[in-house]
């Protein structure tokens, strides 16, 4: 796979404040990267930074082997689809599609074919002579991606352009988006701070917070081996016990917690007595258990959601454990009722406390 | 009682709109009247007055020059008020912003007079003759801080995304201007033009200090009134009076068309 974007060693400072703490960063060719994170945290920094709206304070912005990093942003080989779309409101949806093409000085017949093919796409084909106006919001989206995508973008930065869409429009985006970026092949960076849209259309996902990248790689290793409690609470629910290691011998090794000690695998990790840590259970992995059972307590919370269903045992006074499944598999418990869980051992992360 | 509280401030509203409005209403009808005098009740109708108004080579010249003057206004003006507030807003500190567009307005609550007369005494110094190019300077000052305020209001809705875009897909910056910041703008720029020429039309004190012997229509009102009421005066100040709610008008409708 060949490196589409590269950002090596990039800061970003305004005024006194850091939005980017050295980064490093790449995206693979063809690849739909996902920047995730909370508002603040940069991540639209460093796509306006590989778009060419931000300069880097350090560090340089590669696209394809070539440093972009003093070029205008229409001397580089990337499309942004804005947050809210940004069609000029005075052209119709088909100039808005050709504007691109049109500064590049491409031949009208060219430019005409070009755009019915993007509208095509973004299947509008009978809205080319509306003006942005007339479009609803998820219409008025597409226009601006068909926009984006006109000039045959080397990469394509957008920057949580569904966010103003509502739910449902916005799932149906996301699988259309998808689809189009894999149709094309073409290499998306994608920003957004929803962790959902990000699991279902990333090939990999890079969490951002307070100007870092703390974690990058596919959905699947970000949801179940997160590198810190941090990601571990950020990306899906988690069960979160903080403890203290006590013991470690025979490649186990011993957490105590306010709800209990808890026995977790310590083969080849270098914990050591008395390290402050955190055992990371995601709740779908609980499982009501009589034998073999690791936890126990009080119902104290049943929260029906149609497909799922979730139930909260208080272990101790400060600690709620979530379980969740399939409505039939918690059949028979009531709010009061004493139960038993258990998971299985590798569905159990166990993290450094960060103390966040 | 309650027919009196209702009455009350309805006739209330009448006096105050009356007061703003009679001596308006007065000239206008008086230069429709044949009596060369205000008297009521009014004898006949007559167009007479327009005609001896624009039979008078005095009066027509100064209307070219109120024209000219008001025309130069409008482009000077309108440019650079444009250019002025376009920039500001882009201004990413806001209280730098702020301090800026205040001192860009400041100008208009400084007395017409005082501005008037230390305009006179800079071209005197700098060696200028009076005349219309010095009234024409000072009516650009005059009406360049509405400009502005306007403008600024119309701004502060633009959608900067926009110029962004036309960036992003491969405008230069003077290209994206060209594209979509000037078609954009337009509206708005016309309807301050036009605010500034309606209040270079009836600017006098600093035109008074400033223009020297040329005469322009205000002006020239001010000097035939000194010789006593001549009804050619309404015939002009109702002219004069219809330009500029046109242009006010005008310069509303056009303003209203939301920068988008």
């Amino acid at each position: 796979m060949t490196t589409a974007v590269e950002i090596i060693g990039v800061r970003k400072l305004f005024g006194a404040t850091t939005a980017l703490e050295r980064v490093d960063f790449e995206v693979g060719a063809g690849e739909f990267v996902s920047l995730l994170g909370a508002s603040g945290c940069g991540k639209s920094t460093l796509l306006r930074i590989i778009a060419g709206f931000e300069s880097p304070s350090e560090g340089s912005v590669l696209i394809h082997g070539e440093d972009v990093t003093r070029l205008p942003p229409e001397r580089r080989p990337t499309n942004l689809v804005f947050q809210r779309g940004a069609l000029f409101p005075h052209m119709t949806v088909r100039e808005n599609v050709g504007y691109g093409l049109k500064v590049k000085g491409w031949e009208r017949t060219r430019i005409n074919s070009r755009v019915d093919e993007m509208l095509a796409l973004v299947r509008l084909e009978r809205f080319g002579d509306r003006e942005p106006g007339q479009l609803s919001g998820g219409q008025a989206q597409r226009v601006a991606l068909a926009r984006a995508l006109a000039s045959e973008p080397q990469v394509l930065l957008l920057d949580e352009p569904l966010s103003a869409l509502d739910l449902k429009l916005r799932q149906q985006m996301q699988l259309e988006l998808r689809a189009i970026q894999k149709r094309l092949g073409a290499t998306f960076v994608f920003v957004t701070h929803d962790q959902t849209e990000a699991l279902v259309m990333s090939d990999r996902i890079a969490i951002m917070n307070n100007g870092r990248i703390v974690q990058y790689g596919t959905p699947r290793d970000i949801y179940r081996k997160p590198n810190s409690v941090f990601v571990s609470n950020f990306i899906g629910a988690t069960n979160l016990l903080r403890g203290t290691v006590t013991s470690v011998e025979n490649g186990q090794a011993s957490l105590q917690t306010g709800s209990g000690t808890y026995v977790i695998p310590a083969i080849g990790s270098p914990l050591k007595a008395g390290q402050r840590m955190v055992l990371s259970v995601r709740p779908e992995a609980v499982r009501l258990q009589g034998e073999g059972a690791r936890v126990s307590g009080l119902v104290t919370e049943i929260i029906y959601q149609g497909n799922n269903i979730r139930v909260g045992t208080r272990l101790d006074p400060d600690t709620i454990f979530w379980a969740e499944g399939r409505d039939d598999e918690f059949d028979g418990i009531a709010i009061g009722d004493t139960v038993a869980l258990g998971w299985a051992e590798d569905a159990a992360t166990i993290l450094e406390d960060d103390g966040t | 009682m309650v027919a009196l509280r209702k009455i009350l401030p309805a006739s209330f509203l009448a006096v105050v709109l009356a007061y703003l409005y009679a001596p308006i209403a007065v000239i206008v009808i008086f230069s429709f009247t044949t009596s060369p005098r205000l008297s009521i009740p009014i004898e006949g109708l007559t167009l007479a007055w327009y005609a001896n108004a624009f039979a008078n080579p005095l009066i027509t010249t100064a209307l070219r020059n109120s024209l000219i003057l008001a025309v130069i206004s409008a482009v000077l003006s309108g440019a650079m008020g444009a250019a002025f507030a376009f920039w500001l807003v882009t201004l990413k500190r806001a209280r730098l912003r702020a301090t800026l567009l205040t001192a860009s307005l400041m100008p208009a609550i400084v007395p017409l007079l005082v501005i008037g007369i230390a305009l006179a005494v800079f071209f005197r110094g700098v060696g200028m003759q009076q005349g219309l190019l010095n009234a024409a300077i000072g009516h650009v000052l005059v009406s360049l801080p509405f400009v502005v305020l306007t403008m600024n209001a119309r701004l502060e809705t633009f959608d900067f995304s926009v110029l962004e875009a036309a960036r992003d897909l491969g405008a230069t910056p003077s290209r994206a201007f060209r594209d979509i910041t000037f078609p954009l703008i337009r509206p708005s720029v016309i309807g301050a033009a036009m605010l500034a020429a309606a209040l270079s039309l009836d600017e006098f004190v600093v035109t008074w200090f400033n223009v020297g012997n040329q005469q322009t229509v205000p002006v020239l009102v001010w000097g035939l009134m000194r010789r006593g009421i001549d009804p050619s005066i309404n015939a002009i100040a109702t002219v004069l009076l219809s330009v500029l709610v046109c242009l006010v008008v005008a310069s509303n409708i056009i303003n209203r068309k939301k920068v988008k």
